[in-house]
């Protein structure tokens, strides 16, 4: 009879097989990126134009800063990170390539972030990271010239996770604000706010606050709460998840 | 690495990726702050009350121009130069509780007033914020308590 412990790896190996991508799409998808943050990269010239005033970075490592970056290191970082993506898109030592650009993009974004608000693209700057690690350089590369390698699933398995993870942490405190509530329509509150108190919504909000029905507006809210919730879940289950991840896009 | 191992070597990150997604987690949720870098999502926490109201706060920014005229840019268009989503931000951390400018601040808002008005000459740029309650149904507002005033000349 097997154990626990056999179980239990058994199990993970079971869904790391089913995160196992195809090489070829794999290499479709490095280049896309790769050509992504070559073409139309985040821009961060910004960061040394703006005035000094404004900087107040977020806790954590960015917080070491005492002002904003010159400009002359913006532009050396701007031609850094284009480098790095053409090491990523030739696909030479792709797993290098690949960890060096979440560095960079990961930089990025933290001085993007240091003028008081910080958005939410940690999954995009950890993707290369993980996707390195799960092979993406297996074909459509140089190293695919020079060497037979395989993709792995683990490393999408944990990245899966991460994704869910960050999801259900926009999930609980929307329970905790009270979005449960069949009488509180959350949704059409930031739709309504954004009307009175801009920024303008688009054609989409525009004929959404056309629509009074509770139920419609209800149905939004659950909706939204499920699936933000439910990939903590799913995420153990590779075609739940694939499903799951269609629903919230 | 035989099977076995390879295999117990997976749980134990798995485990160890949940442990460390979890304290930060819990750590960035106690933060007044929103820490970065963090796995983390927006939450848009709050909810209306069971009649549809809810308070809220709205900027409005009036730039005074020499020749008499004025004008009511939001914070996206004068904050042009900032990431988009850093506009608002970065004016209600600076300009709302009384504000110290220094000279290349304030050259810089009388450049963005100028340039949102076209070339005129800028007096002064008002920032106020005002607490609403809103109705959800129809997207309208009743004020609430003084508004907070930052008034900048130029």
């Amino acid at each position: 009879m097997n154990s626990l412990a056999d179980r239990v790896r058994g199990s993970v190996e079971w869904i790391s097989d089913g995160y196992r991508p195809n090489p070829q799409p794999f290499g479709v998808l490095r280049i896309l990126f790769a050509l992504q943050v070559l073409v139309t990269p985040r821009g961060v010239l910004w960061v040394a134009e703006v005035p000094a005033q404004f900087f107040n970075p977020p806790p954590g490592p960015f917080s070491l800063l005492s002002g904003p970056p010159s400009s002359e290191f913006l532009v050396a970082f701007t031609i850094a990170r284009a480098v790095i993506a053409v090491w990523l898109l030739v696909g030479w030592r792709t797993l290098w390539a690949s960890v060096s650009l979440s560095l960079v993009l990961i930089v990025g974004s933290g001085l993007g972030y240091s003028f008081s608000k910080v958005d939410h693209f940690i999954l995009y700057d950890l993707a290369p990271l993980a996707f390195g690690l799960a092979g993406w350089g297996a074909a459509l590369s140089l190293d695919a010239l020079s060497h037979r390698s395989r993709t792995h699933g683990y490393p999408m398995f944990l990245f899966g996770i991460v994704a869910a993870f960050a999801l259900f942490t926009a999930a609980v405190p929307k329970l905790r604000g009270g979005w449960w509530n069949p009488a509180r329509e959350a949704t059409h509150l930031y739709v309504s706010r954004d009307f009175f108190a801009g920024p303008a919504p688009g054609a989409l909000g525009q004929f959404l606050m056309t629509i009074d029905s509770a139920v419609f507006w209800k149905l939004l809210d659950y909706g939204t709460l499920f699936a933000e919730g439910w990939l903590i879940v799913a995420v153990f289950l590779p075609g739940l998840f694939r499903i799951g991840l269609v629903l919230i896009v | 690495m035989n099977e076995t191992k390879r295999g117990t070597a997976s749980v134990i990150g798995m485990v160890a990726l949940l442990g460390v997604l979890v304290v930060q987690g819990v750590t960035d949720f106690r933060s007044r702050t929103e820490a970065f870098p963090t796995v983390s999502m927006p939450s848009f926490e709050g909810a209306p009350d069971t009649n549809g109201h809810r308070t809220i706060e709205r900027l409005t920014i009036t730039a005074a121009y020499e020749d008499g005229t004025t004008l009511e840019p939001d914070a996206e268009s004068l904050f042009e130069q900032f990431h988009y989503s850093s506009a608002r931000y970065s004016i209600d951390h600076l300009l709302k509780d009384q504000p110290s400018l220094d000279a290349e601040t304030v050259d810089w808002l009388r450049a963005q007033a100028s340039r949102v008005g076209h070339g005129a000459v800028p007096l002064s740029l008002t920032f106020i914020w005002q607490n609403f309650d809103l109705d959800i149904r129809t997207a309208t507002g009743v004020p609430v308590g003084k508004p907070i005033v930052t008034e900048i000349d130029l």
